[in-house]
Formats: C-alpha cells, sequence, structure tokens
C-alpha cells in the first residue's frame, strides 16, 4: 500500500463524513409510514423529530453581541407592566418572538413582543425558520436561571401597535453565570429573525451590528439553505379523514383536502366532509389568517379544495394553516371554490358519542333533549365576555357540556336566566376544551328550548 | 431625552458612516462616481444571474410575489430572483444603507422618497431612464402611459426631473372610515371639512365629533393613526410652509409658522375634551378603538366612531364577524375632511422601487428585466392589489374581469371592506400629494409627528410660550440632524 493511495483512501473517507450531514439534513422526500386509516403517511424530518433536526451551537469565535449592552440591574423586583422594567416569569412560549410572562408580583400576565426583531411565524401559520426560532427562544429561556424584561423607553412599559401586547427587551442570566444576556439581540445574532424598527431602538446600535454579522455569516435564515425542520416535499392530497385519523404523521406537511364550510370562528373555519366507508362525517378546523382575500372563500356552505400546512400546534391544537387565495390564474395551492349553497345536515349523536368518539372532533352535530342543570358565565375584558358553559345532563342521564359564545337577542347579551331549568336541543360543533370534550353553539337559532 | 440623544447619535453615526464609506468606495470604483451614461445600451442577460431584491412582504404578499417569479423564470430561467422580507420600511432603508457602506447593496430595493434621497448621497441609485429609454430592453410608450401619472412622477421628484430614480409599485392613501350604523341611526351626516363655519355646520369634523361626544358621552368620537401624516395633510391643505429641498440645512424646515400653531391649537382643544386620539396617545392603532367590542376593567366598552387611516388597512377597520355571523356594525368609508374644497390633497402612500448599481452591470441588466417583467404586469399588479389592499399602479390592471369582480364585490363588511377602500382611493387620485424628498426630509416627518402628539396632549396647565416652544425644538432637532 503506497503513500498515495493511503492519501486517496483518507481523502475519499473525509468526502463521504463531511457529505453525511448534508445527505440529513438535505433529505427532502417523505418517507412513507402507516397510518391507523390503513393508508399511508409521509413523515418529514419534524416527524422523526419534532424536538429538533435543527441543531445549532453559534461559532464562539463570533463575537457575543447579547453581552455588548448592559442591563441596569439595580431594584429589578418591580412589576414591567407599572414601570417599564422588572423581574418575570415565563407562563407560555408562544413563537420565537412572543412569550406570556407573569410580572413580578404575579398580577398581571404580559404578552411580551420582542422589541426590535420579527421572527418567522411559527403559530397559526408556519413559514421557514418559524419552528427553529421558537425553540431558540424556549431553549434559552427554559434554562435560564432569571428572566427580566425591560422597555425600549426608560420608565415606560408601551404597548405595541395592537394595543394588546408589550414591547419588552429580553434579558436572562443563564444558569451559573452572573451576565444578563439580551435575547433580543442574540436571536438577531444568530440569524432568527429579521429587524423590525431596529436601528430606531435602545439598543440599535449593538442590534443592527448583530443582524449584519447574521447576515454576513449567513446563519440559519440567512444562510440561504432551507429550514431543515420545515416541510419542503409535495403537497399530499388526502381526505379530512386521513389527516385527522393521523394527526402526528401529517404534522407539517402540506396537504390537499376538500370539504364542506360549516361554521366560521375566531378567524378560521369549520371544514367536514363524509367518509363513505365509516359513513360518518370527519371535521378540521382551518385558519384563514388576515389574507385580504380570505372572507371571500371561508364562507358557510362553501365546499372547497383547500391547500395549506397541518400543525399540531400547542397553543391551538391541531389545525391547517397558510393558505393562499387567488382571483386570477389561481394555482393548485391557492384555495378553490368547488360549489356553494351547500347543505350540511348535522349528525344527531347522544351523550357517549359526544364524549367518547374523539373522531367526530370538528363536525357538526346534533343533541336533543339536554337538562340544563348549571350555568357558568365567562367574565372577562377579551371575545369572550358573556359566554356560557352549560352543563346538562342527557335523557340517558349522562352529563354533556354546551359552550356558547357571547348570544345576542335583539340586541341584548343573552344571560343565564335564559338556559336555567331549560330542556334544549343543540346543533353546533363537537369541539374538545382542555382535553376535554364540549359542544359549541355559535348562534341563539343552534339551540331549541323545548 | 436619553432616546432622543441615542436616536440622534444613532442616526449621525449611519450617515457619517455611509457618507465615509460611499466617498471610500468612490476612490476605490471609478464606475460609482457617476452616471451610467445615458448611452449605454442595455441587453438581457444571457449567462446566469442572481438579483437581490429586498422588500417588506409578509407571507401573503411574498406568496404572490413567488407566483409571478415563477411565471418570469419560464421565459428567463437565467435570471435568478433572491428576494427578501427584510422587516419594515425602516429596516430596508437602514440594511440597504448598512450595505451600501460595504458595496454589497441589493439590485433592487422596496423605497420611499425619502430612501432614496439618502441613497442617491451614495451616487450608486440607477437612473432608470437608462433602461426606460433603451431601444432594446426600455419600455414603449404605452407601457410608460399604462402607469397612473402621479405615481410615476414620483421617481423625478429628486431635484432633476430628468432622471428617475424609482418606479411605482403600489399605492395607497388615507381614508375615513366611520360606523356607519351609529351614524344612520343617529342622524348624522358624514363629513367632507374639518372645521365648522357656523355652530350647525353639520358636514364639519368638528361638528360631527362634539355630536357624538354629546350622544355617547364615555366615547372618543375620532381616531387618527398616523400623527405625521396629520401634520403634513394639514400643510397641504392649508398652503402653509413644512419643507422645501435648498441646500442650507436651516432653510429646509420650515414648520415652525403661526398657521401650522393655529390647526395644532385646534386639535389639542379637540384632544384635550376627549373628542380624539392618535396612535401615539392611544398606544395602538386606532383600527383598535374603532372595532373595539370588548369591556375594558371598569366594565365600559369604549369606543371611536370615526377612524381615519391607511386605505390599505381596510380589514383591520372591520369589527370581527361575531361567531354568530353578524357584524357589530357597518363601516362607511369617505374621502378624509379637506381645508379647502378648491386644493384638495391627501397623501400619496406605499412602496415604489429602487435600483441600486452592482459591480457587474448584467446584474442591473437582469433587475430591469425583472423589474419591467413585474411592473408593468396588470395580472400581477391587480393580484397583489387584491392580497395587500393596496391600489395598482397600472390603468390597465383596472380593466381586468377578475378585478373589476373584485371591486363589484365592494361592500361595509369585512367580505368586501378592501375592495370598497381601493374604490374610494382611486376617487382621490387627483388629489394625491407627496412632500419633497431630501436629506433630512424623514427626520422633518418624524419631528411632525412627535410635535403634533406634544402638543395636544401637553398638560392643560401648558403656558403658549411652553407650546410654541416645541415647534423651537423640533425645528432645532432637524437641524442638528442634517448639519
Amino acid at each position: 500500500m503506497n503513500k498515495n493511495f493511503i492519501l486517496k483512501l483518507l481523502s475519499v473517507i473525509s468526502a463521504v463524513l463531511l457529505c453525511l450531514p448534508v445527505f440529513v439534513s438535505c433529505r427532502k422526500e417523505p418517507k412513507k409510514t402507516d397510518t391507523t386509516d390503513g393508508t399511508t403517511a409521509p413523515t418529514t424530518e419534524q416527524s422523526d423529530d419534532k424536538e429538533g433536526v435543527w441543531d445549532y451551537t453559534r461559532d464562539p469565535s463570533l463575537p457575543d453581541f447579547a453581552t455588548m449592552v448592559t442591563l441596569n440591574d439595580s431594584n429589578l423586583k418591580q412589576d414591567f407592566d407599572k414601570t417599564g422594567r422588572g423581574l418575570v416569569t415565563v407562563e407560555q412560549y408562544i413563537d420565537g418572538d412572543t412569550v406570556h410572562f407573569w410580572n413580578y408580583s404575579r398580577t398581571v400576565l404580559i404578552k411580551a413582543r420582542f422589541v426590535a426583531i420579527d421572527t418567522p411565524e411559527s403559530t397559526g401559520k408556519v413559514e421557514p425558520w418559524g419552528k427553529p426560532a421558537s425553540k431558540y427562544t424556549k431553549a434559552k429561556l427554559e434554562k435560564a436561571a432569571e428572566i427580566a424584561l425591560e422597555s425600549n423607553v426608560e420608565g415606560e412599559s408601551p404597548l405595541d401597535s395592537t394595543g394588546d401586547r408589550y414591547l419588552a427587551w429580553v434579558w436572562y442570566k443563564p444558569q451559573g453565570s452572573d451576565t444578563w444576556r439580551n435575547l433580543n439581540i442574540e436571536i438577531l445574532s444568530d440569524g432568527l429573525a429579521m429587524g423590525k424598527s431596529t436601528s430606531s431602538t435602545r439598543y440599535g446600535t449593538v442590534a443592527m451590528n448583530a443582524l449584519t454579522s447574521a447576515r454576513s455569516e449567513k446563519l440559519n435564515m440567512y444562510s440561504g439553505k432551507k429550514d431543515p425542520i420545515f416541510y419542503y416535499g409535495d403537497t399530499v392530497e388526502l381526505s379530512i379523514k386521513s389527516l385527522v385519523m393521523n394527526k402526528s404523521a401529517y404534522n407539517a406537511t402540506k396537504v390537499r383536502f376538500e370539504g364542506v364550510v360549516t361554521k366560521e370562528s375566531g378567524g378560521g373555519i369549520y371544514v367536514e366532509s363524509f367518509d363513505e366507508d365509516t359513513q360518518q362525517k370527519y371535521g378540521v378546523y382551518v385558519y384563514g389568517g388576515f389574507a385580504s382575500l380570505a372572507p371571500k372563500f371561508l364562507v358557510p356552505g362553501y365546499r372547497l379544495s383547500i391547500t395549506g400546512t397541518a400543525d399540531d400546534n400547542e397553543n391551538f391544537g391541531f389545525q391547517v394553516s397558510g393558505l393562499s387565495f387567488s382571483l386570477i390564474n389561481p394555482t393548485d395551492d391557492d384555495t378553490k371554490i368547488l360549489e356553494k349553497d351547500v347543505v350540511t345536515e348535522p349528525a344527531l349523536i347522544t351523550a357517549d358519542d359526544l364524549n367518547n368518539n374523539e373522531t367526530l372532533e370538528n363536525t357538526l352535530v346534533r343533541l336533543n333533549d339536554l337538562k340544563v342543570v348549571s350555568i357558568y358565565t365567562t367574565h372577562s375584558t377579551t371575545d369572550s365576555d358573556g359566554a356560557m358553559t352549560l352543563t346538562c345532563t342527557s335523557q340517558d342521564g349522562k352529563t354533556v357540556t354546551v359552550r356558547t359564545v357571547k348570544l345576542t337577542l335583539e340586541g341584548q347579551t343573552v344571560t343565564e336566566e335564559y338556559f336555567s331549568g331549560k330542556t334544549i336541543d343543540c346543533t353546533g360543533i363537537a369541539t374538545t376544551f382542555n382535553g376535554k370534550p364540549q359542544l359549541k353553539l355559535f348562534t341563539l337559532a343552534d339551540c331549541i328550548i323545548k | 431625552m436619553k432616546k432622543f440623544i441615542a436616536l440622534m447619535l444613532l442616526v449621525c453615526m449611519l450617515v457619517c458612516g455611509f457618507l465615509t464609506a460611499c466617498n471610500n468606495n468612490s476612490d476605490n470604483n471609478p464606475d460609482d462616481t457617476g452616471s451610467q451614461g445615458s448611452k449605454t445600451s442595455h441587453t438581457v442577460p444571457t449567462g446566469d444571474v442572481t438579483v437581490t431584491f429586498y422588500h417588506t412582504m409578509g407571507k401573503n404578499l411574498s406568496d404572490v410575489l413567488v407566483k409571478y417569479i415563477a411565471e418570469f423564470n419560464k421565459v428567463y430561467p437565467n435570471i435568478t430572483i433572491d428576494h427578501q422580507t427584510i422587516g419594515g420600511y425602516d429596516d430596508v432603508r437602514d440594511q440597504v444603507i448598512t450595505e451600501l457602506q460595504a458595496g454589497k447593496q441589493p439590485a433592487l430595493a422596496y423605497c420611499y422618497p425619502d430612501h432614496v434621497a439618502t441613497y442617491l448621497r451614495s451616487k450608486k441609485v440607477v437612473d432608470l431612464n437608462e433602461y426606460i429609454n433603451d431601444e432594446t430592453v426600455g419600455l414603449t410608450q404605452a407601457q410608460i402611459d399604462d402607469f397612473i401619472a402621479g405615481y410615476y412622477a414620483e421617481g423625478q421628484q429628486f431635484g432633476d426631473t430628468s432622471k428617475m430614480y424609482s418606479l411605482p409599485f403600489s399605492k395607497s392613501t388615507e381614508v375615513m372610515y366611520y360606523n356607519k350604523t351609529f351614524f344612520d341611526n343617529n342622524g348624522l351626516k358624514v363629513p367632507d371639512h374639518w372645521f365648522s363655519a357656523s355652530a350647525n355646520d353639520e358636514t364639519s369634523l368638528e361638528y360631527v365629533i362634539k355630536k357624538i361626544k354629546e350622544i355617547e358621552p364615555t366615547s372618543i368620537p375620532l381616531g387618527y393613526d398616523s400623527e405625521a401624516n396629520w401634520f403634513i395633510t394639514m400643510t397641504e391643505q392649508l398652503k402653509t410652509p413644512y419643507t422645501q429641498a435648498v441646500d442650507k440645512v436651516q432653510d429646509r424646515f420650515l414648520f415652525n409658522n403661526e398657521k401650522n400653531i393655529e390647526f395644532c391649537e385646534k386639535f389639542r382643544s379637540w384632544c384635550q375634551n376627549g373628542l380624539m386620539t392618535t396612535q401615539a396617545i392611544y398606544g395602538g392603532y386606532t383600527s383598535g378603538l374603532f372595532t373595539n367590542t370588548t369591556a375594558n376593567e371598569e366594565g365600559k366598552v369604549i369606543h371611536s366612531y370615526i377612524s381615519i387611516g391607511s386605505s390599505a388597512g381596510a380589514t383591520y377597520q372591520c369589527p370581527a364577524k361575531s361567531d354568530d355571523g353578524s357584524y357589530p356594525f357597518e363601516v362607511g368609508i369617505a374621502t378624509i375632511p379637506q381645508a379647502d374644497a378648491s386644493n384638495k390633497k391627501v397623501i400619496s402612500q406605499g412602496p415604489s422601487i429602487t435600483m441600486l448599481k452592482q459591480k457587474d452591470q448584467t446584474v442591473n441588466d437582469a433587475a430591469w428585466i425583472f423589474l419591467k417583467f413585474l411592473l408593468t404586469s396588470p395580472e400581477f399588479q391587480a393580484e397583489f392589489s387584491m392580497a395587500s389592499g393596496y391600489v395598482p399602479v397600472l390603468k390597465s390592471a383596472f380593466e381586468l374581469d377578475a378585478y373589476k369582480e373584485f371591486l363589484s364585490g365592494a361592500n361595509m363588511t369585512k367580505d368586501g371592506i378592501a375592495a370598497l377602500s381601493a374604490k374610494i382611493c382611486m376617487e382621490q387620485e387627483s388629489a394625491y400629494f407627496t412632500s419633497p424628498a431630501f436629506i433630512g426630509s424623514s427626520d422633518a416627518r418624524d419631528e411632525v409627528g412627535k410635535l403634533l402628539v406634544a402638543y395636544i396632549s401637553a398638560a392643560s396647565t401648558a403656558t403658549q410660550d411652553e407650546l410654541k416652544k416645541l415647534f423651537v425644538d423640533a425645528y432645532n432637532r432637524c437641524v442638528t440632524l442634517n448639519q
């Protein structure tokens, strides 16, 4: 064996080893996997490892922008919502640039939108690099010993342009460290966010430098590479039944299906279709977002061809989002109206069906002869103010939960008296809340008092 | 104050660094020192070229762009369009400035006139007339005439009208949204001018908001989103001085004058009496107040009944459909009030596209081919408009059946509000104005916005001298930032 041969062998081995990660990260075609309804579903990188094929470690030779700014950490034991600075604890991770925190005294929930950055979407609709950004933020804060928020303007805790969220600089102290790190800047420096009026913010110079560095170092979303945990594969055409019976298999997959819109709710629609094999309807919630053309398409009674991304989201549950619409030369991926004025009859079900048959979820159903035994009314400053939860008993003695939206009758809000002690027939969507089945009512007309 | 100083330092650093770098780069690259030459003839690139395009589009709009890039690539498969969402308009500006320093600027970028005025200092903005008038790749007269004239002219407003530094991409303006249900129920007329000429001037905004307050004392009758737009629009409508593009910095900023103090004083009285609010004072887009249906912590639902904002934000001005399928109220849209019926003015908004010089002119040639494809396509214009709420910049887009169908669906609910807004927007076309763009014009805009907020929300005990000093301070800041 001569030296040349050994060198050639080593170089071939090196090349293979070097290429291996590339092969792994570039794998696009979904694998097939068995599903519970006997069909096959794609298995994507996400479903292989939902907690992360994306594995990023910052090159330690790069500047640490997150510590180039300093938090004045004197007296942080105060409420951010009152003074514009203070320690907080995480209540819920939403996405890469939004986290809900409790203020220091745990009296106010602060929906914090990170100043100066804009990460790709990972809830409602999913965009490339949205999930990595979301995982990144969660990973940093989960391991933090302390977290503090600071407003962009000294002494103020301003709301953002929606008037609902607080804009904040998020600082955290890693376990075992005495140094506060600025998470907003760290996210920018690792190429997981775009800027958002970055230069005109409190730490604008460092934040801009961090962003510029990420772009020039081609990190993550600026790498020119695809997000390794985003589904770029072909659209999977399937039935609603296949989709909802195999949620984890289709999670983060682009799917196309047909169905009839039964109800509008929360910026989205409930869609269902009938399955001949099981002689049953299956339903799914589809989020329409703020696309200006969405209201023209997402109309109850329309039969649609819908293309979107399936997302099993910890905040919103399983839904399909990321729809597109076009009135000119629609592509296959655009939502299409197949038929209008389709009448959908609700399936007549029993209390046992509602409580035990998960496959009814998100379909239009009817339950008769429910005796209202107790009522809880929601009082809040949100849209759910005035909504009621009716605890009912069916004729066979089973308990059924009926949840209403805020109902109105001749301009007046319907109160508990309207239902108290009555027997009702209800038509609504079979849904779950905190894992418990319930029937959701949308209009007073869906409820007949006997 | 700290924020202001920090901001001032940042702007100074950016501008100083930018100008220094521009000079350095000019030394290094003789091509950067001036025009590419009006006689240059351009060709369609035949080799592989990548064109970088910076914009602000979210996913909904990017989807439309991607669709047309795919169409473009059917004809020009060798030209790759690397389009990137940078953030907001300011972020695009800041990124471009940063990259101009390093000579790594994109070939195409979304822009506003103020941005272009800043970029021009680098001498790296392409005079698009070189392409427009090119015999091989230029625009035909019919294509030029297809642009709505007022929009097309925006690219020529940088001191030398023979140069064209941007082309319009999509446009919007401000419109007045009102709660039609409330207006109808209370016999209110839609106002068409600001100030009451008499006590019973029922079509003045002043009369209407006072009437609304009488009917519903807890309401804040009027919300105006952009304070800067409001100030600038008033100066245009009243023909009072605002800015001018001249060499001497001290003479560029003209807004500190008695006429402007006069209208601020009027708005101050409205604000102090709870008749109006703005985005900065309210703490969010005033569409939130206009569409609000939920009670505050005291159990009261606080509304506005008139909201003046972007025509492109129409869907946000429409209340959400209740889960029972009904809308809490109908939304009417009208042109904004005027100060002088013979001098109607509304602000012209929306992005244009500018082209920045590349080291390899082939990239600029490819960028032009793409720009021409995109901006002369009525289908793209119509589709982008329907997805965004902005209005097309091509007359031919309005002739497409699909766009006509879109407009025919105009109504006062969420289904048709974008179309209705587009219609109102087009009706105001002859009244559009843009302010002069020059180095410092964006500072003037920022300062008058803050000035209006400070003036109308100052404590009721503030003296006239204190209020006038707000004008002086704003002027001084503009001068300091640009010296």
